[in-house]
């Protein structure tokens, strides 16, 4: 304490060294009185014989408030101590203590700033990511919206397109007609003369006549072999049975138009023209 | 005679804590938790396993300034034993100079008493109720330190605060408006 006044001399410091010191005495003697006074009231006792235990405890609570109150609404205001060398040393160590705790709150402070600023920065980047996201979503609107014409005209190509598929439609069942047409009129259901002819060398007429109903036209087997041809494409091949008839098929694969598989002779397919 | 809490003349920087729990309770491991914190006045912690004091030593005996009650809700007898001491202790302890410590207050399976019993012990003495473990290092710290909050206001380190302030605070005085 004393090496903190360095204005007060020796003996300044001396004399409010004794004054406290007395001061202290005396709050001690007085203490000592008290408890003397109080070693001479009954104690208030234990709560072995009390019927209501927290009544007791509340009533002794209600004595010691009233106490308390009192003893605040009569003690006079406790300000600074008198003497000038003492008060100087507790301001100055209030002051300090102040000081440090203030320059703590400073370091903080400033810590939070720089977090903050840190924290700021990185905000103002992302805004301008941020802008920068917008700027070029703007744009992309612009140039659908230029490009919508565009789009217009593909729509056109659409409709092209489908036009002209209806007409390779319209096409193709012209030819089918015509294909039709030509095949009953020069290729018509054999007649029974002609099974009888070509089967007279080793079939009984008999055996002719349930026959005749079950051959197929050309164009029935032109259309079979068609169908698989373009259905099936890995095998395009067709199995002959007795529904086909001989002259037929060996007319189609003389003139090129089918052709048999090479190791199986009852298999013939039309000749893959598309391809 | 009993002990009060003016009978003796306080010392200079010292609190003195009382533990008062059956035999095997734990006493001196929350004393060895409590000792461990670091105080910047000299503690003291004595243990009882019942009240009250015996009176051969009580000469030599410091002032008591806080009343820890440890009692274990698994264990019908620390209760008992816990109801018998705190009808021992003066009253002027009552007035915020003690606390009770209810240990396995969580496993309410293993209870042997409805925990209202215990609630309503410690409001019979209208002091305030800790529940704690003694178990693991943390808590006994955690339980530690609650206590000792409660003994430096009790031992005056706080100026300006008694410890009827905490007493007449913790309550809110409004009465119930009939339902």
């Amino acid at each position: 304490m004393a090496g903190n006044t360095g204005v007060a001399s020796s003996k300044e410091i001396m004399a409010s060294q004794k004054q406290l010191h007395n001061q202290c005495e005396k709050i001690w003697t007085e203490v000592n009185q008290i408890h003397a006074d109080l070693a001479k009231e009954k104690p208030l006792g234990t709560l072995s014989a009390a019927e209501n235990q927290m009544l007791e405890v509340c009533k002794a609570k209600e004595k010691q408030l009233a106490g308390e109150i009192h003893v605040l609404k009569n003690t006079p205001l406790e300000a600074y101590p008198s003497d000038a060398n003492t008060l100087r040393v507790l301001l100055q160590q209030e002051l300090e203590t102040s000081t440090a705790q203030l320059q703590q709150t400073l370091d903080i402070v400033q810590t939070q700033r720089k977090e903050l600023e840190e924290e700021l920065n990185r905000e103002r980047s992302l805004l301008e990511q941020h802008k920068d996201v917008h700027q070029s979503l703007v744009q992309k609107l612009e140039a659908a919206k230029d490009t919508s014409p565009e789009q217009h005209n593909s729509d056109r190509g659409l409709r092209d397109l489908t036009r002209r598929r209806q007409r390779a439609a319209e096409i193709q069942q012209e030819l089918m007609r015509n294909l039709a047409h030509f095949a009953t009129k020069h290729f018509p259901l054999p007649s029974a003369a002609d099974i009888n002819k070509a089967s007279k060398r080793r079939r009984s007429s008999a055996e002719s006549d349930e026959e005749q109903h079950r051959y197929i036209s050309l164009l029935e087997i032109l259309e079979v072999l068609m169908n698989k041809c373009t259905d099936d494409e890995p095998d395009p091949y067709i199995t002959l049975d007795e529904s086909f008839w001989p002259p037929y098929v060996e007319l189609l694969l003389r003139c090129g138009i089918a052709s048999r598989h090479p190791q199986a002779c009852q298999r013939i397919r039309l000749v893959p023209f598309h391809v | 005679m009993a002990f009060t809490s003016h009978s003796k003349l306080p010392e200079l920087n010292t609190a003195t804590i009382l533990l008062v729990g059956m035999q095997g309770i734990g006493k001196h491991r929350l004393a060895g938790a409590l000792l461990e914190l670091n105080t910047s006045y000299s503690l003291q912690v004595r243990t009882a396993t019942h009240l009250p004091l015996p009176a051969e030593n009580s000469e030599s005996r410091p002032r008591i300034d806080f009343v820890v009650f440890l009692l274990d809700a698994n264990n019908n007898m620390s209760i008992s034993k816990t109801v018998a001491s705190a009808k021992e202790l003066d009253v002027s302890y009552f007035l915020g100079r003690a606390c009770f410590v209810v240990l396995n207050a969580t496993s309410e399976s293993l209870h042997c008493t409805d925990m209202s019993n215990i609630t309503g012990l410690c409001d019979a003495h209208d002091s305030p109720m800790l529940c704690g473990s003694l178990q693991d290092e943390n808590q006994r710290k955690c339980l530690a330190r609650k206590l000792l909050c409660q003994t430096e206001v009790s031992s005056g380190f706080k100026h300006a605060v008694s410890p009827m302030l905490i007493q007449a605070t913790k309550h809110t005085y409004e009465f119930m408006e009939p339902l």
